[in-house]
């Protein structure tokens, strides 16, 4: 699986316990503010297990510039050198 | 109750004397003129924070707060709103800077001073960024009530 696509679904996951809806509910494209309506302790909820998991430091405020769960992970994976 | 005419001479704290808003908007410290650069707000509801330090106290913790941060949280007889306060200050802090980019919520510390006022202190990129647009410092004010947490920053030169 492709790094990008392997980090999707780490946030995919954590997403769906965040939010309390099944993993199904959740593509790339789902946008976290206008779908999820995602507040600041989410994004944050999503950075730690992302860092956790590719022991990797990733900015706050940058990550939460993107819109969809699928620029989310594009932006890790570039951070990991994809 | 009736309320104090509007020329009642009010009680001045030892910082309220030493900031005197100007008619001109900017704030005078002792006899200093301060431009303000950037006003932030935030509110959080407290109760999404506290499901989250149940749920993940250790990582999401040390993500977002300084170690001195953690120190006063342990410290304070009510952790939740010390963290609360806190995240809603980092996060009024971000929007008075109106930046984006490379900056982490720990580079903002707001402690309690001797006196129970907050005070910001920055570091790492996000120092640079204050000097870069002429933020000399920042103000900050925290309350929380009930279910929320609420924050009010202004940077100044």
């Amino acid at each position: 699986m492709e790094l990008k696509e392997e980090i999707l679904k780490k946030i995919i996951e954590r997403a769906s316990q965040i939010f309390k809806k099944p993993p199904e509910e959740f593509k790339g494209e789902t946008k976290f503010v206008d779908d999820l309506k995602a507040k600041s302790v989410n994004y944050v909820q999503i950075i730690t297990i992302l860092a956790d998991t590719y022991d990797v430091d990733i900015p706050f405020m940058e990550f939460r510039r993107k819109k969809t769960l699928g620029e989310a992970a594009a932006y890790v994976a570039q951070l990991l050198g994809e | 109750m009736q309320a104090p005419p509007a020329s009642a001479p009010r009680a001045l704290d030892a910082g309220a004397r030493d900031r005197v808003r100007s008619s001109r908007g900017a704030v005078e410290e002792k006899g200093e003129k301060r431009v303000i650069l950037g006003v932030g707000t935030d509110i959080l509801n407290m109760q999404r924070l506290h499901d989250i330090l149940e749920a993940e106290s250790d990582s999401f913790v040390r993500k977002v707060f300084t170690a001195r941060e953690r120190e006063q949280a342990a410290e304070s007889p009510d952790p939740v709103s010390y963290y609360a306060t806190r995240f809603s200050g980092k996060e009024a802090v971000f929007k008075c800077f109106g930046i984006h980019g490379n900056v982490r919520l720990s580079e903002i510390e707001i402690l309690d001073g001797e006196t129970g006022q907050p005070y910001v202190t920055l570091s790492g990129q996000l120092n640079g960024i204050a000097a870069d647009k002429g933020i000399r410092s920042v103000l900050i004010s925290l309350s929380c009530e009930n279910e929320y947490a609420v924050a009010f920053a202004v940077a100044q030169d």
